[in-house]
């Protein structure tokens, strides 16, 4: 199987002959670094709808990146070619948006000419630098979403990623795998068996460091080995660290203040990056979904009944330990806020569930509870964690020994896991689908899986996204079925910030513009 | 360590809103005050004696010109090369310190910084701290932090590592929590040797410098020029690389090989742990892990393939039913097995996987277990070396990786009896410490690696400097 890929891979990059001979570069898609601002004057009116064009990519990217947007670091070879699978979905997807907003041609016999679409990239990429400078919040989110685009672009040919660093001006040494020393390429198979067969390049480790924080590379003496397949890491890594360092520079620049003052696009602009930010949390909020908030009074009731296991489990770990560890401590009560429960309940609630005496309390926790709801300190209110920030196991760490944080989804074994399941009463059905699911690597949908457990016919909408998004649905799933009245009927969703709800790809600017000022600001948590 | 880093956030507002000038009004009953109410940890440490400690024996001078980086302020002899310095390199890095306040409270003053070694002195002779942490090289001046506009960003910052010793909880039979005995420290012994051979042989990495925590742990400052300019990415990779320990206590493995031949990470730790004075055997002699009756044999028996899992509890259950063995014994028993299965042709798939199962338990029971938040990112300060830790009186005194497993850290110096030995010698004031039991560490951080690091971090920039004229117009290294 591991063989089999590699050939494969090898023959892709020689440029088989089965296939039209796919050219070194690709047709009607603009690969660029945009190292270069181009010199071309526009019409407002293009300038805008451009913009808009690649904020609908960026954000079609973010979705199509965000379903279990976890440890795909798979290590066994089902799971390998799996990955890989998974890896082209997905950028034939971002293809797709690209195409159809009118930033890569597919058809080159269409309405759409090339130069127009690459006109489209550049200025647009132009623009939204001007819009997503402003925080290194925002930059992240800008870079991380071009930095798929980037690599989506480059697509799974390596002679194409392999011609753009020649463009690029960027040369490594490479060898054959016959060239390799022996002992180098013993460890190399030993770290990427997949890869053999294949011209490795001699990369300075700083360049591939992505790869080497998974040790995907063999390192020697600050030397990483890459293959060919992966130099578009190489240049995705390159490529985030230059964008990265060009909006800080515009950050700190005084033009950014003449861009926004001007009278012909300088609100666009400012509105433009109000409309980004992913799943807001404040979306599924109790107020914005008219469901029961959580109190001291009724949480004994709702944990058991609409807690994620990830929370449910904290709850368990206070209770017999009257203790949690930091990492544990941030989770829960970045919930509980999100569940909607106060400042001053939260405050009096851990003060009697923890043992500690009432002023060790107010000296060590009382201030980092204020610090969450932004009372003190930047006073700015911490969004909660998302399920792939608990799961990424980088701030968060993953759990060790005494901790109660994570999610039981991903940081659990099989074993472990189905007591888990089988002590919160799922049937034993579902424990077997959602051990198959998370063997998967598919942590988010075990979650969804539980949540149909135990709530039978339910849509589970929005669950294995946020853990808050996972309580606020509960609730409303159970307060529709007490008919308490407390659920209100949705009226046609959050005040959703999406930009495509406003209508088909040819929206005008001013519209858009409006769209944008009207969106609510996010404060979001994008990873 | 999240503890800390907790309570080093909540202190920065009170701290600040505490900081103090040092206009030195009365200082006596001060430290007076401070002295009694400070905890003391037996009679090692004390904030008197502590106060003779930085007046002759702390190398301020040294610690300067590490942190300087070349950069040396106006009172700081250099030899000339004429190279470009910059005159605010040394008040672009924060110190902080804690220290006891006239009421007895402990409190932690962020954001100091100093033009001079001569203000560095005073500081240290008005403050008096229990600690001294060092943080990041911003983009500007320290003290005007909030006062010029435009962002104030970390720029540079030593790649820092921190192994505490209550990590290894779980593998250590001998102490818990915050006591060490010569037995465990044999797990520090590991974790220098293997991250002194990683951070070189791997990421090309020299100047590094070891020191004893003071208490439980060690820290490790990667000071190379290209470590301290590295952007946050690369930094991260780092510490990321060398966690391979990743499974959780609910899982059956805590590290995974998929039976396959252990990553080269892992062989460099292997390797490492062959060497019988501090190694894999010695490990297992002074935790008895798998000696008869211990709860860890379980643990063992979920690493292994089924065949040698049913080979090792009938070994157990039948051979070993009335008699006693020990790890070591245990673990011949597994070795002999496998070679024994080896010789069949046949078997050598089932051999290799044995192989590297018996290769996991080794690393997820000695390899090092770093604290990876310290080592991400800028944000993270850390303990000075040649501070005094408060508990325990000791002096944090650098460990040379190769002799590692001849340190002994409760034969480390101690507050107290450094400065009984300057008053029992001969000593003046005036001409400079006398002999003590210090010398020959800060001799070693002098000579080992204060001189080799301003000699490479030369070359390093003249290097740069040469390609960058060579290759003009390249966004890369
Ligand atoms: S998937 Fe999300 S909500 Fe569900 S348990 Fe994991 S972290 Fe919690
Ligand atoms: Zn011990």
């Amino acid at each position: 199987m591991q063989a089999n890929r590699g050939k494969a891979s090898a023959a892709a990059a020689a440029g088989s002959a089965a296939q039209p001979a796919p050219p070194p570069v690709r047709k009607g898609v603009f690969i660029s670094l945009y190292r270069e601002f181009p010199d071309i004057t526009l019409p407002v009116r293009d300038f805008k709808d451009y913009a808009i064009a690649r904020l609908k990519v960026l954000k079609d990217i973010e979705r199509i990146y965000s379903l279990d947007a976890t440890d795909l670091d798979a290590s066994d070879d089902a799971d390998m070619s799996n990955y890989g699978q998974m890896v082209r979905q997905r950028e034939d997807k971002v293809m797709k948006s690209l195409y159809e907003h009118g930033l890569a041609v597919e058809d080159p016999n269409g309405p759409l000419s090339t130069e127009r679409a690459k006109e489209c990239d550049e200025h647009s990429h132009f623009t939204l630098r001007l819009a997503f400078c402003e925080s290194s919040e925002k930059q992240n989110w800008f870079v991380s979403q071009e930095v798929h685009m980037l690599k989506a672009k480059l697509g799974s040919s390596s002679a194409v990623t392999a011609n753009f660093l020649l463009r690029e001006g960027i040369r490594y040494h490479s060898m054959e795998w016959n060239d390799i020393p022996d002992g180098l390429r013993l460890d190399i198979y030993d770290v990427s068996p997949g890869k053999k067969d294949q011209r490795f390049y001699q990369v300075p480790w700083e360049a591939a460091a992505s790869l080497v924080a998974r040790r995907k590379v063999v390192l020697r003496r600050g030397v990483a080995f890459v293959a060919e397949e992966d130099l578009k890491t190489i240049i995705a890594n390159r490529y985030r660290q230059f964008l990265l360092a060009q909006l800080k520079c515009l950050q700190n620049s005084r033009h950014i203040v003449e861009v926004h003052n001007d009278p012909r696009f300088g609100s666009f602009v400012k509105n433009l990056k109000n409309i980004y930010l992913g799943p807001d949390p404040s979306a599924f909020s109790p107020e914005e979904q008219h469901v029961e908030r959580l109190t001291p009074h009724n949480i004994d009731k709702v944990v058991p009944r609409s807690f994620p296991p990830c929370m449910r489990r904290l709850m368990e770990g206070l209770r017999s330990e009257r203790h949690l560890k930091h990492w544990g401590r941030l989770q829960i009560w970045l919930f509980l806020k999100g569940a909607g429960m106060s400042m001053e309940e939260e405050l009096s609630y851990f003060k009697q569930n923890m043992t500690l005496k009432a002023t060790a309390f107010d000296k060590e926790h009382a201030y980092h509870i204020k610090h969450i709801y932004g009372k003190v300190g930047h006073m700015k209110s911490k969004p909660p964690y998302g399920c792939a920030k608990l799961m990424s196991g980088d701030a968060p760490p993953n759990p060790g020994p005494g901790d109660y944080h994570g999610c039981p989804f991903k940081h659990f074994d099989p074993g472990p896991l189905s007591q888990l399941m089988r002590r919160y009463n799922v049937p034993d059905g579902s424990t077997k689908k959602i051990l198959d699911l998370v063997k998967g690597h598919h942590y988010q949908l075990g979650c969804v899986e539980y949540f149909r457990a135990t709530h039978p016919d339910s849509a589970a909408d929005g669950v294995g996204n946020h853990p808050n998004a996972f309580y606020t649905e509960s609730c409303k799933y159970w307060g529709a079925k007490s008919g308490d009245g407390k659920v209100k009927k949705e009226e046609g969703g959050p005040a959703d910030m999406d930009v495509d709800q406003e209508g088909a790809s040819s929206s005008s600017a001013p519209a858009a513009a409006a769209a944008a000022a009207s969106a609510a600001p996010a404060g979001g948590d994008t990873h | 360590m999240d503890e800390s880093a907790e309570s080093r956030k909540r202190t920065h507002d009170e701290a600040n809103a505490k900081q103090e000038k040092p206009n030195g009004a009365n200082l006596r009953p001060a430290a007076a005050a401070a002295a009694a109410a400070a905890p003391s940890g037996g009679k090692e440490f004390d904030l008197d004696l502590l106060r003779i400690y930085y007046a002759l024996l702390f190398p301020s001078e040294d610690i300067i010109k590490w942190l300087c980086c070349r950069h040396d302020p106006p009172d700081v002899r250099r030899v000339t090369t004429g190279e470009k310095i910059d005159p605010h390199f040394l008040a672009k890095r924060e110190f902080s310190f804690t220290k006891y306040t006239d009421s007895g409270d402990e409190i932690y003053i962020r954001w100091q910084c100093y033009r001079k070694l001569e203000s560095f002195r005073n500081a240290l002779k008005f403050h008096n701290p229990v600690k001294i942490d060092i943080g990041a090289i911003y983009n500007r001046e320290v003290d005007r932090k909030d006062s010029a506009t435009g962002s104030f960003e970390p720029q540079q910052k030593e790649l820092v590592f921190d192994i505490d010793m209550t990590d290894y909880d779980d593998v250590r039979s001998c102490c818990r929590e915050a006591n060490i005995c010569l037995k465990c420290w044999n797990f520090m012994t590991v974790a220098v040797k293997v991250l002194d051979r990683l951070l070189r042989d791997d990421f090309d990495f020299h100047n590094l410098l070891f020191v004893y925590s003071g208490r439980r742990g060690i820290h490790c400052w990667v000071c190379d020029e290209r470590a301290r300019t590295m952007p946050r990415e690369s930094r991260d990779a780092v510490p990321d690389y060398i966690s391979i320990i990743t499974g959780t206590d609910k899982m059956a493995k805590r590290v995974n090989f998929y039976k396959r031949d252990p990553p080269p990470i892992a062989k460099v730790a292997l390797q490492v742990l062959e060497d019988d004075r501090w190694g894999w055997r010695k490990l297992m002699q002074q935790q008895k892990w798998f000696d008869k009756g211990s709860t860890h044999i379980d643990k063992l028996l979920q690493y292994l393939p089924t065949e040698l899992h049913k080979e090792l509890q009938r070994w157990i259950t039948e051979d070993k039913k009335y008699s006693r063995f020990t790890s070591v014994e245990l673990w011949q028993f597994l070795r002999d097995t496998v070679d024994k299965w080896g010789k069949v042709p046949r078997n050598e798939a089932l051999k290799r996987q044995c192989l590297s199962a018996m290769s996991e338990v080794k690393v997820a029971y000695a390899f090092p277990r770093l604290d990876i938040n310290v080592s991400k990112g800028f944000n993270h300060l850390l303990k000075a070396p040649f501070c005094v830790h408060p508990k325990t009186g000791r002096v944090c005194v650098p460990i040379d990786p190769e002799k590692a497993h001849l340190f002994d850290p409760t034969a480390v110096p101690t507050l107290r009896s450094l400065v009984d030995e300057v008053d029992s010698g001969e000593s003046d004031a005036k001409m400079g410490p006398s002999k003590t039991s210090l010398d020959p560490y800060v001799d070693f951080f002098r000579t080992q690696f204060l001189s080799p690091l301003l000699k490479d971090t030369l070359e390093t920039r003249m290097k740069i400097a040469r390609k960058k004229s060579e290759l003009t117009g390249d966004l890369s290294y």
